[in-house]
């Protein structure tokens, strides 16, 4: 499988007459926005804002970051499954607009966590504080449920994001980043003194906003199986997965895995990128068992020789990370894993709900229960009286000034368990 | 491969009560996790994970948590290791905090996220 990316960079972002890309700006007409994401009959009211780097802007809170991208050669569409047909995607070429995206907000639940910050000590630990973000705000109607109030959230903001993303189907990008999946027997004869690298993904799927869909499949449904990295770049993968705002993965970040650009880098130069192994975090300890054994023995048939793992989420995926890591080493694999911690506000404390010693080569993306004081903006995008109800927050929290402190982990993106954020920690 | 005939769910969710095997208590949650420790310790089998979901043990007040109705013959050597771990984390996470008074809309929301966590659990073990 062949996939273009061809990169059109955006550099500001306005409302406009017509929706169009000129010079490197988005221009979005705001009325035909709204209407081509009206019509769910659970859905009272949508509005768009701007939030641009800089802003004396908060978006809270946040449920969803999403890259807009459109598929111009190639079959299928982006975000398959979700939108329009279930065609198998990866291959042709993609447009991308990077340096943009659609921010979906959301009082689905009264707790809040999910925030952006566009200027500030809080854009510095958010990645998604350098976007130039069009806000969508959708209101529900009285009476509808959680599930279905996100479900509406979510399919309005994949819709946006396929909105303005035809802005840039006839635009000739100034980048095109070309990735190539051959069928593995090929691929381990392409390079075969080099090691054979898996990359094996961990979708979050628990449940009310905590569920991943893959292809429209509801994720904590499948048996871990294989999916191309180029699939993953066309949307395969997409988030409904609202908690836990610092460590899980946004759409955006779906799409831009960086552990699979990287393997791609190194594809061919220190290692074999051999493929992607898709597996889920259930609730049930037998689905734990289940899902970790077939990984294992999936990687084994490839004939891998090391295997990167990346958790998404607190708590009880360390369960799954940990039995993953130990059943692909007991079969003589490597394994590196990618996590984050909860290490105490001093981080001085046991870092994840799991471990073993055969977990002997971890990166973390930081530590969730660092303490950040978050100054007052201007405005706020989204849903401000739910300051004082941050989860990450605590009695006290919201300061007389407006201002909040709070766990870093109230921030969007912050601890990026796929590495898409800088924030590390190193031993001394 | 365990069978697992009847479940018993120890919870302080109301939402949860009506369930078949539900047990209520009036008690927060790390009182709730030590009496499914209690309950390991009795050769009980956890069947979900305690630390289900990515809502922090410390913020949301609601916890259920199924277990084997009916004890093994041994201690499950796997289910205590888990359990104390997130009874550990739980304590380690709370500090010396009290998180935010909760209205009465979001202990609404808290609990309705605790029970779609352990249906989606209860789904999968159906055709069991």
């Amino acid at each position: 499988m062949q996939l273009e990316l061809g990169i059109i960079k955006i550099k500001d972002v306005q409302f406009g007459s017509a929706t169009k890309i000129e010079n490197n700006v988005l221009y979005v007409d705001k009325a035909e926005l709204i209407a081509a994401l009206s019509g769910d009959e659970r859905i009272q009211s949508i509005d768009v804002e701007l939030a641009k780097p800089g802003d004396s802007t908060r978006i809270i809170p946040v449920k969803d970051v999403i890259e807009p991208r459109v598929k111009v050669e190639g079959p299928g569409n982006i975000f398959p499954g979700m939108l329009g047909k279930v065609e198998m995607v990866g291959t042709g070429r993609t447009h991308v607009l990077s340096g943009c995206a659609v921010v979906t907000s959301g009082n689905i639940v009264g707790f809040q966590e999910g925030i952006i910050d566009m200027s500030g000590p809080g854009a510095d630990y958010t990645p998604f504080s350098k976007l130039f973000n069009v806000v969508i705000v959708a209101e529900p109607k009285e009476g509808v449920l959680q599930h279905d109030h996100e479900a509406s959230v979510r399919n309005i903001g994949f819709k946006a994001a396929a909105y303005l993303a035809e802005a840039g189907r006839q635009v000739t990008p100034c980048e095109i980043k070309k990735y190539e999946h051959l069928p593995f027997i090929e691929g381990v004869k392409r390079y075969p003194n080099l090691p054979k690298v898996v990359f094996v993904y961990m979708l979050q799927t628990q449940g009310l906003l905590h569920d991943t869909y893959v292809y429209g499949v509801d994720a904590k449904r499948i048996l871990p199986t294989l999916i191309s990295p180029t699939e993953v770049f066309d949307g395969a993968i997409v988030s409904g997965n609202c908690v836990s705002a610092c460590d899980k993965n946004p759409t955006i970040v779906h799409c831009n895995n960086p552990i699979i650009e990287d393997l791609y880098d190194r594809h061919g130069t220190d290692l074999n990128f051999l493929g992607v192994v898709i597996t889920n975090e259930n609730v049930t300890l037998a689905d734990k068992e289940r899902s970790s054994n077939y990984t294992a023995k999936l990687v084994e048939m490839l004939g891998a020789d090391a295997v990167i793992i990346s958790e998404e989420g607190f708590g009880n995926p360390d369960a799954d990370l940990m039995m993953n890591c130990v059943k692909i080493e007991n079969k003589g694999i490597k394994t590196v894993l990618v996590t984050d911690e909860y290490a105490g506000r001093d981080g001085a404390s046991q870092s994840l709900a799991d471990a073993n010693p055969l977990a002997n080569a971890v990166i973390t993306a930081g530590n969730a229960n660092e303490v950040i004081v978050l100054p007052p903006m201007a405005k706020v995008i989204g849903h401000p009286r739910v300051a004082d109800v941050i989860a990450g927050g605590w009695a006290g929290s919201l300061q007389p000034d407006g201002s909040i402190i709070a766990e870093i982990q109230v921030i969007t993106g912050v601890n990026s368990e796929l590495g898409y954020f800088t924030l590390t920690a190193r031993e001394v | 491969m365990l069978t697992i005939s009847k479940l018993l769910i120890i919870t302080n969710n109301s939402q949860v009560t009506p369930l078949e095997g539900a047990i209520y208590f009036n008690e927060d949650l790390e009182q709730i996790l030590t009496r499914v420790r209690n309950l390991v310790h009795q050769n009980h089998i956890l069947i979900t994970h305690p630390l289900a979901g990515s809502v922090k043990p410390h913020i949301t007040p609601y916890k259920s948590v199924a277990v084997s109705a009916t004890p093994g013959a041994q201690l499950d050597y796997p289910s205590l290791q888990i359990i104390e771990n997130a009874l550990q984390l739980t304590r380690q996470l709370k500090g010396n905090r009290e998180p935010p008074s909760w209205s009465s809309e979001v202990l609404a929301d808290f609990a309705t996220i605790d029970f779609s966590l352990l249906q989606s659990g209860l789904e999968s073990l159906k055709y069991r």
